[in-house]
C-alpha cells in the first residue's frame, strides 16, 4: 500500500505544484478558479485518453511516437509558460492596477489565461496518463491484494492535492510587491526545466544525437527519482543526469524569456518595480 | 499560412531524416515480460555502441520500464510493445526495473 502510495505521489507531485503556482500567479484575476478548474478538467480527461491510446501512440514514428508526443506538449507548455511571463512583464502593472476597479483585467488578462490554462492541461495530462494506467494496472493483475494498492494509490492523490494547495496557499502569503517577481522568476524556471525535458524525450527517441554525454551525474546525492528530486526537478528543473544538450538548451529559454521579458517592459515600470 | 507550410515542410525533412537513420538501426532486441518476469533477464548488448530493445508486455497490467542509467522511461501497455532507443554506452551492467513493482521485478542489461 505504501509503494503504491509513493509511486503515485511521486507522479502527481509536478503537476500538483505547477496547478499551485499557476493558481497563485492568477490570483485576483476574476474568473481564475473557472479556467483552472477548466485545465485540470481537461487535463484529467486527456490523461484517460491517452492512457487509453498508450499503445497506439508508443507505436506511432517507428516506435517513439511516446517521446515525440512528451516532447511536443511540453513543448507547447514551454511556449505558453514564456509567453505569459513576457506579457505579464509588459500589462502586469496595469492590470494590477485594474484590479482594483475589478471587471476590466478579466478581459485582459484572458489571452494568457488560455495559456496557463493549457499549461495545467498538460501536466496533468502527461502524468495523469500514467497514474491512470498503474492503477488500472493493478485492477487487472491478480497478484496482491488490489484494494490496498489501490487505497495506497488514492492516496497518493490525495497528497497530491496537498501538496498543489501548500503550493497555492505558501505562493499567496509572499506579499504583494515581491509576488510578481517572485512568480515570474519560478515560471522562467519552470518552462526552462520543461524545454530541457522535451530535450530528454528527444534524445530517447533517438531524434537528437548531437551533444548528448552526461554533464555530470547527482544521482548518488540527489536522485530525480526522490520526492526532494522531483520537488527541485519542478522548481529548477533539476535532472541527476543532464546531457549537454539539455544544459544548453535549459539556459537558452532561461536567457530568451528573461531578455524578452526585459525588453517588452514599458520603461516607466522597469523604475518603478526598481524603486 | 506560409508559416505553416514552412513548419510542414521543416517536419517532413526532419521526419525523413530521422526514418532514414531508423532504417539503419540494429535490429531490435527482444525482452518479454510475462507474469512479472523479464526474459531474458540478463540482457547481452555490445558495448560503445548504440542499441534497440523491443519490450513485449504479455501481462495484463500496463508496466513503465526504467533504466536510470540508461535514460530509459517508457510505459508499455499491458499486451502490447514498445521500442526503446538506447544510445552507445560503455561496457557495464544496467539494472531496469519495473517501476511499477521496482523491488521485485527487474533485469539487467550487459554492454560488453
Amino acid at each position: 500500500m505504501l509503494a503504491a502510495l509513493i509511486i503515485v505521489f511521486r507522479e502527481v507531485i509536478e503537476a500538483g505544484m505547477i496547478v499551485g503556482i499557476v493558481a497563485a500567479v492568477t490570483k485576483g484575476v476574476r474568473g481564475h478558479g473557472l479556467w483552472i478548474g477548466g485545465g485540470v478538467l481537461a487535463g484529467l480527461l486527456g490523461s484517460g485518453l491517452v492512457a487509453a491510446f498508450v499503445g497506439t501512440i508508443a507505436a506511432a514514428f517507428s516506435g517513439a511516437g511516446n517521446e515525440l508526443f512528451n516532447a511536443a506538449i511540453l513543448g507547447i507548455a514551454v511556449l505558453m509558460l514564456g509567453w505569459h511571463n513576457i506579457w505579464m512583464a509588459r500589462h502586469g502593472r496595469e492590470m494590477a492596477i485594474d484590479l482594483k476597479q475589478k471587471g476590466q483585467a478579466v478581459a485582459k488578462g484572458r489571452a494568457s489565461l488560455y495559456g496557463l490554462a493549457a499549461v495545467i492541461a498538460i501536466a496533468l495530462l502527461r502524468e495523469g496518463s500514467e497514474v491512470v494506467l498503474f492503477l488500472f494496472g493493478i485492477t487487472v493483475s491478480d497478484g496482491g491484494s488490489p484494494l490496498a494498492l489501490l487505497t495506497g494509490g488514492l492516496g497518493g492523490l490525495v497528497l497530491g492535492v496537498l501538496v498543489s494547495m501548500l503550493t497555492y496557499v505558501g505562493l499567496v502569503k509572499i506579499p504583494p510587491r515581491y509576488l510578481f517577481g517572485v512568480t515570474s522568476a519560478l515560471i522562467a524556471f519552470l518552462a526552462a526545466g520543461m524545454a530541457a525535458q522535451a530535450i530528454s524525450f528527444l534524445e530517447q527517441g533517438g531524434f537528437i544525437q548531437a551533444l548528448g554525454a552526461t554533464v555530470w551525474n547527482s544521482s548518488a546525492i540527489l536522485s530525480d527519482h526522490s520526492i526532494g528530486g522531483r520537488i527541485l526537478h519542478t522548481l529548477i528543473g533539476y535532472s541527476d543526469r543532464p546531457s549537454q544538450l539539455q544544459v544548453l538548451v535549459y539556459l537558452a529559454t532561461l536567457a530568451a524569456i528573461f531578455s524578452l521579458m526585459r525588453v517588452m517592459a514599458p520603461p516607466q515600470t522597469n523604475r518603478a518595480s526598481a524603486a | 499560412m506560409s508559416c505553416l507550410k514552412t513548419c510542414l515542410l521543416a517536419a517532413a525533412i526532419s521526419g525523413g531524416a530521422v526514418l532514414a537513420a531508423y532504417a539503419a538501426e540494429p535490429d531490435p532486441i527482444t525482452v518479454t515480460l510475462k507474469a512479472d518476469i523479464f526474459t531474458p533477464a540478463d540482457v547481452k548488448v555490445p558495448a560503445n555502441q548504440p542499441f534497440v530493445l523491443k519490450f513485449v508486455n504479455q501481462d495484463a497490467a500496463a508496466a513503465e520500464i526504467e533504466a536510470k542509467d540508461l535514460k530509459i522511461e517508457k510505459v508499455v501497455a499491458g499486451n502490447s510493445e514498445i521500442i526503446v532507443r538506447v544510445q552507445a554506452q560503455p561496457a557495464g551492467r544496467y539494472l531496469f526495473v519495473n517501476e511499477y513493482k521496482e523491488d521485485t521485478v527487474k533485469g539487467y542489461i550487459t554492454a560488453e
